[in-house]
């Protein structure tokens, strides 16, 4: 079997991290000497601070990005909307052809969006991002985006983030843990300075790239996205990403144009994600001289698009927001819909790196603008703005796309500032994830991972892989049942008949014990028969489970007995069940088999033959 | 290492705090050019170049309100209301004081024929916050509210509108003028002849101020005055038709009304009996005109009664009758405004002494209600 990092160049290789704690205690006798407050020379406190550093260093770094990218826009296709036809083709394609040499010859690890090399760093590499990919997505993405490729700065922000706090805490020589952490720290500082929005950022790395809500770095996350968008608002103004126009819901019924641009944002994110993932997965099996070509290709492409809809190049933010100012006709919009999931595509597939957040936006401001537009004109009394269908199209896209629902809902609040949005986009939010969910099984940035060769957690799996519960394992409590008034002679008597060797026994005060064929008799043989249970066992109590806790719990209990208790939680005395060590590896069995049978499913026949043993 | 990285970020700040300035400047520079190409794209009307060319300045400027402005304008220039709309509504929401904003707004809804809004959005921008020269501007937009109301027909509003507006005139007789003129509009002649007046005050060479003036006192009767503006009026402009007709009038009424004070009683009986002939000549006339012959047994319609009329006060109209009865003058000239306004119906627009004639029955009604 081939080595995945070795094959796949997006991986990076794992390094051995040094942690020697002395450097903790230099840092807290260097921080003491300078009377920082004693709060922060604990551990937690400690994380904090380097949490806002790297806000603060994420944002500046994300500030310089933005800049970059505009200027080699300004610089490379001139200061007008609507440059000139030779320099719309020739620009992306020479582009093109500078970003694959960089690629293939500087910087192999800076391919992709850099969601999922985020995630490899954290789940394979201990939070190891070289330093190198920072300065490589930095200028490739500045390239590529700032010369019309169809891609967004937003993913590769939030590579650069988690390549900065990789490296501090390199630096600092933290420990793996800590390392690990604190990638998804800078994340969701990259992310929030691009989007300047923290909650969707904050949002969008517990989503998708943690999976959990964990006491652990939520504190940190939300202080480096937090720091990093005051750097980009010291710096950028206080300007939202777009300008969003009043919203107000006219009527009641209007909601029903919301659910239907929730189907149409459902199938659309669908086909974009089939399109992505079917040209990414051609052009990866193409010969190895053609990807020298193919960014410059996907550049000629979108170039001689370009010729007629100039809108479909580049991240796309300000015909967003011209769209949210109803600028285009619902025609023209679902034109530009289609025509930047093609380029976007054909950008992302050749291997050109940047991110797949603006152009979701875009499309789904489109497509929600155009749905608007419809409106108008076959329900005028409605009364909707298209700028409000545009908006809420964005979140539509967001959640059938990137699949992240959370996310999509308070991405849109966080853009309107507007409450009364909520109910649209919850609506249409649902819809489309709903739709994407089932005719997609498998997530967008986890079937790259497969088509990488790598098996990184997939978020969406967890959220929805039902936790298996002490119930799903019990037996019903069909054994005798002894109670701990009766007396040994009775009980002797009661478990003769039964090939069973091992009993519960009840006691009034709610606790359980157990006792064995063989102690029975001994107890009879040493004339103990007359005496009650309770006084002739001297076992240890059994520890008890309830139907609703999870297997897990069970699992780490029932050590070496061989049955548990399981009680109804108001009535310990009440037995619903019995649970053996043999009932709860059987019920994770048939989990896991469920679980392999889905995954199955969701491959191509090539890839299940493939499988299939001999 | 915290202490590197500490002093690392503050140069990194002071780094990117340079880069930054520049990228502004260079931003601002690019917006400020764009924006020339759009003022003069606007200013040549090509409006949808403008809209171009001011779109991609306020790219590059977008806080910039100004440009935002210019844009909506173009917008509108160029028929794009409900972008403009609500690029408008965006600027509203951070400048809801903002007269320039309101006004645009107003006009917006004027063209959107949005009544109720476009009166919303002027009060707006009369009361809100102006940069430059604020009474001016704010006159300005009070004046085409009343445009704006007397276009929609709503008299009642433009007149408080104007009143309002009068209180607060500089000294430009152009301006009294103007808002005489609108006064005339709403047909409150009293306050357009005051403005009228005041501004021959401020500049008597106005020729349409003098006929404005002849025109409010014409309206309100005020024949002597009305004969006076309205000859220096014609002096100064003997093209103006319609003042030399009603200086005409007014001198017929002056000559001819038997009611005009400190008249002898000779006097009196002459110009009633001179009324009487000239409406009977003016009915004779009209009639014959029409075909109908006033002197058969069945004269057609309304020609019949007024003539019957006529046959019975005929032999009472001579100046022993008008002497001996002194309430005869009053039923003779209500016999003449009877005639007048029959043949009035019947033929159309009199001649100038017969419009006299009805001006004076007209006065004589109006002061006696």
């Amino acid at each position: 079997m081939t080595d995945p990092v070795k094959a796949n160049p997006d991986i990076p290789e794992p390094r051995a991290l040094p942690f020697p704690q002395k450097h903790w205690a230099r840092i807290r006798r260097r921080l003491k000497k300078m009377r920082v407050p004693r709060l922060f020379l604990h551990d937690e406190g400690l994380f904090l601070l380097l949490a806002v550093i790297i806000g603060l260093f994420s944002g500046l770094a994300v500030v310089c990005f933005q800049i970059a990218i505009d200027w080699t826009r300004i610089k490379l296709l001139g200061s007008s909307l609507a440059p000139d036809t030779l320099h719309v083709v020739l620009v992306p394609t020479i582009a093109g052809l500078a970003v694959a040499g960089l690629v293939i010859f500087v910087f192999p690890r800076v391919r992709g969006s850099g969601v999922n090399q985020t995630k490899a760093a954290v789940y394979i590499y201990d939070g190891y991002i070289p330093f190198s990919t920072v300065i490589g997505k930095f200028m490739t993405c500045a390239l590529a985006i700032g010369s019309g490729q169809s891609l967004g700065p937003e993913d590769p922000s939030l590579q650069i983030g988690a390549g900065i706090a990789s490296a501090l805490g390199r630096r600092l020589h933290l420990s793996r843990e800590k390392v690990r952490l604190i990638a998804p720290v800078g994340a969701a500082a990259g992310l929030a300075a691009a989007f300047n929005a923290p909650i969707s950022a904050v949002l969008f790395v517990i989503e998708e790239v943690i999976g959990k809500w964990s006491s652990a770095v939520l504190g940190a996350i939300v202080l480096s996205a937090v720091s990093s968008v005051m750097v980009l608002r010291l710096f950028l103004g206080e300007e939202p990403l777009f300008r969003v126009p009043p919203f107000h819901l006219v009527h009641p019924s209007e909601l029903l144009a919301y659910a239907a641009l929730g189907v149409i944002g459902g199938f659309a994110s669908l086909a974009f994600i089939r399109l992505v993932s079917y040209l990414r997965l051609r052009s990866k099996a193409m010969p190895k001289w053609t990807h020298y070509a193919q960014p410059a290709a996907a550049g000629l492409l979108i170039g001689v698009m370009g010729i007629w809809i100039p809108q479909v190049m580049g991240a796309g933010y300000g015909i967003i927001d011209q769209a949210l100012h109803d600028q285009f006709t619902w025609k023209l919009l679902v034109l530009l819909a289609i025509f930047k999931i093609l380029a976007t595509s054909l950008s992302f597939s050749s291997g050109t790196p940047g991110g797949m957040f603006a152009p979701a936006l875009f499309v789904g401001a489109m497509l929600g603008g155009a749905v608007g537009g419809v409106e108008h004109i076959f329900f005028p009394h409605l009364g909707g703005t298209v700028g409000g269908f545009a908006l809420v199209g964005m979140g539509v896209l967001f959640a059938g796309f990137m699949r992240v629902p959370m996310t999509s809902v308070f991405m849109v609040l966080e853009l309107s500032g507007n409450y009364s949005i909520i109910l649209p986009v919850m609506i249409s939010n649902t819809i489309a994830y709903l739709i994407s969910v089932r005719y997609q099984p498998v997530p967008l940035f986890d079937l790259f991972s497969r088509q990488d060769g790598t098996d990184l957690p997939s978020m969406e799996e967890q959220r929805e892989r039902t936790t298996l519960l002490v119930e799903d394992a019990m037996r019903p409590p069909a054994e005798i049942v002894l109670r701990a008034e009766d007396t040994v002679a009775d009980a002797s008597r009661r478990v003769s008949a039964t090939a069973l060797e091992f009993f519960l026994v009840s006691h009034r005060s709610g606790d359980w014990t157990s006792v064995t064929k063989e102690d029975l008799r001994r107890l009879v043989m040493e004339g103990k028969g007359a005496s009650p249970l309770a006084r002739a066992l001297s076992r240890p109590l059994l520890p008890w489970l309830h139907p609703d806790q999870p297997l897990d719990a069970a699992l780490r209990q029932i050590g070496d007995w061989p049955l548990l208790p399981v009680i109804h939680r108001a009535d310990f005395n009440n037995l619903q069940g019995v649970v053996s060590l043999a009932d709860i590896l059987a019920a994770y069995g048939a989990a896991t088999d469920e679980e392999n049978r889905n995954k199955l499913s969701t491959l191509s026949p090539a890839q299940q033959a493939a499988l299939r043993p001999e | 290492m915290v202490l590197i990285s500490i002093g690392l970020l503050v140069i990194l700040f002071v780094i990117t705090g340079f880069t930054v300035k520049r990228y502004h400047a260079e931003q601002k520079a690019l917006g400020g050019r764009w924006y020339q190409r759009g003022q003069a794209a606007l200013d040549a009307n090509r409006a949808e170049e403008a809209v171009d060319d001011f779109h991609t300045a306020v790219i590059y400027a977008r806080d910039n309100t100004v440009y935002q402005m210019r844009l909506a304008e173009a917008l509108v220039k160029a028929n794009h209301l409900a972008e403009a709309a609500v690029y408008l509504r965006t600027l509203w929401v951070h400048e809801p004081g903002n007269g320039t904003v309101n006004l645009e707004l107003a006009r917006l809804s004027a063209r959107s024929h949005d009544p109720s809004e476009a009166i919303r959005y002027y009060h707006n921008a009369i009361f809100g916050v102006w940069e430059s020269n604020p009474e001016e501007q704010r006159r300005q937009v009070r004046i085409e509210l009343c445009k704006f109301l007397l276009g929609e027909g709503d008299r009642n509003a433009a007149e408080s509108e104007l009143i309002a507006l009068q209180t607060e005139l500089p000294p430009d007789a152009a301006l009294h003028t103007q808002i005489g003129l609108m006064f005339i509009q709403v047909e409150d002649y009293r306050h357009a002849l005051h403005e009228f007046q005041q501004a021959l005050k401020l500049n008597p060479k106005q020729p349409g101020a003098w006929a404005g003036a002849g025109e409010a006192a014409y309206q309100i009767a005020d024949y002597a005055q009305a004969r006076r503006y309205l000859q220096k009026a014609v002096d100064l402009e003997p093209k103006n038709q319609q003042a030399a007709r009603k200086l005409e009038i007014s001198r017929l009424v002056l000559e001819l009304d038997p009611f005009q004070r400190q008249l002898s009683q000779d006097e009196r009986d002459r110009r009633g009996i001179a009324a009487f002939q000239q409406a009977l000549s003016r009915l004779k006339q009209c009639a014959q005109n029409r075909g109908v012959n006033l002197q058969a047994q069945q004269a057609a319609g309304p020609f019949a009664d007024v003539y019957s009329n006529v046959k019975k006060m005929q032999p009472k109209v001579n100046r022993s009758n008008l002497r001996r009865n002194p309430d005869l003058i009053t039923n003779l000239m209500d016999l003449v405004m009877q005639m007048e306004e029959t043949a009035q119906q019947a033929c159309g627009t009199p001649p100038a002494p017969d419009q006299a004639l009805l001006m004076i029955s007209h006065t004589r009604g109006t002061t006696e209600r």
